[in-house]
This record gives C-alpha cells, structure tokens and sequence, in this order.
C-alpha cells in the first residue's frame, strides 16, 4: 500500500482537469492505496456546501433527468469509496483561498490548512502529483 | 440584431461536469433567445463533428455518472435548430478525420477561408 498526494487547482465546472483529478484519484483508492488532496485557489470550491444541481432550460431536461453531480458530491463518494477500501482519503483545502471566496460551509470530512500542509503530507508519499490551472 | 460566430477551439472543457460543451450550451441558449448564430469547430474541437460517438459510462467512487456529454448530439441538436455549423477540413485532415467520418451537413470550410467567415459575422466569440 502506498501513499499520494495530489495537489489540484481548478475550480469546479470550469476545466477538464478536475475529472481527470477525480478519476487517478479514484483508482488510486480502488487499488488500495492512500491519498492526501490538497486543494488550492479555486479546488476550494469543490467541496463547498453551496454547490447544486439544476435542470437544463436549453434541452428542458430536469434536474432528475439530468442526475446532476456535482463536485462536492463526487468527493463524498470517494470518501464512501476509501472507506469501503479501509484506505485513507484526506482532503485538505487551503484556508486562506476559502475565506478569499466566501466558501466557509464545507464537506464533513475536509479540513483548512496551509501551502506548509500540502508539503509535508508530499514529503510523507510515496508519489506527488499538482495539477495546476492553465 | 447583429449575429455571433462561436468559435469552438478548446474541446471537453467540464464537460463531465456540466454534461455538455459549455461553449455549445451558450451558443444553444443564444439561438433559443432569437440571436442569429453559427458555429465553428476548429483544433481540438473538430472532434465535436465525428459522427457516431459513444460516451463511456463514468463512475467516479460509488456514483454513477447516468447522463455523460456528446458533443455529436450538442452539434446535431445546434443543427435541428437552423444553426449552421462550420469544420475546417484541414485541422480535422490533421487529426485524421476526414468526410466520411464527419455528421453529415457540416459546412466544411479550407483554413484558409476563416478570414471570409469572420468578416460575414459582427461579433465573434472565442472559446
């Protein structure tokens, strides 16, 4: 079992990058291993409370039919996924980038923290990936 | 009213996300409003124009994406709604996709014609 961290940068709904994100990070776990993820700048909205689903007026598909993710949501179930894995995911979100945002309402099982943070948890794995924003 | 070309040049931008192209999702929404536009699918994004695409079902931890992005039914739908729908045939030529492979009732249109295109809209919007 080994342990990564993933530094990721781009918000939600904006850049492929964060699908991409999700599913190493997915894989990762259903091989067993364990990953950090720390989120900076606009990743701290990935996880924020105040993410919804909604319809879509151009097709006039509802949210039902839409079955809408959202960001927040995909994490929640990665985190469902570790621990069904018994591995660990820990998210760690920038701090400093929530409050800038206004994004204090946060997932259960996420934590603020500081760019220190996000080195010591890569000096602590076995591999380190950052994804920035372009 | 003066009329929009979008030009789609970056492709799969949160598409998962969002279950479309957001600059398709626009321009749709600008068609519904009674904006005249066209499209045009340049670089990467004369993927958008290959005919029979399937989408791969997602599952990302324990959920199920159930609705994925087509980028054939966004341009096929654009189509049904009297958009015109342009491709340059030499960034697809470059990606190895050539007519045969392309939704039938793209206007195909040589790189160097864009200039042409440009100057039949007012106002043209980038993404």
């Amino acid at each position: 079992m080994a342990t990564i961290t993933i530094g990721i940068m781009d918000p939600p709904l904006e850049a492929e990058n964060i699908t991409t994100a999700f599913r190493l990070i997915d894989a990762a776990l259903r091989k067993g291993h364990n990953v950090n993820v720390f989120a900076y700048e606009g990743a701290v909205g990935l996880t924020s409370m105040g993410l919804a689903r909604h319809a879509d007026p151009v097709t006039g598909a509802s949210v039902e039919e839409m079955d809408h993710p959202t960001t927040r949501e995909w994490v929640e179930s990665l985190q469902a996924l570790a621990r069904t894995k018994g591995v660990k995911l820990t998210w760690t979100n920038c701090g400093l980038c929530i409050e800038e945002r206004g994004l204090g309402a946060q997932l259960d099982g996420t934590s603020a923290g500081a760019p220190k943070d996000l080195i010591d948890l890569a000096d602590a794995s076995d591999g380190f990936l950052f994804i920035p924003t372009k | 009213m003066n009329r929009y070309l979008s030009v789609i040049e970056t492709p799969y931008r949160a598409v998962h996300e969002e279950q479309c192209d957001t600059g398709l999702w626009f321009t749709h929404a600008l068609r519904n409003a009674g904006v005249g536009v066209g499209v045009l699918l340049r670089g990467n994004a004369v993927v958008y124009g290959v005919h029979h695409q399937k989408q791969p079902r997602l599952t990302i931890g324990m959920k199920d994406v159930a609705v994925g992005p087509n980028g054939e039914n966004e341009i096929r739908a654009l189509m049904a709604n009297r958009v015109t729908v342009y491709i340059v045939v030499d960034d697809a030529a470059d990606r190895g996709i050539f007519k045969d492979d392309m939704i039938p009732g793209l206007q195909h249109l040589p790189r160097g014609w864009l200039g042409k295109l440009y100057d039949s809209y007012q106002r043209v919007i980038h993404w």
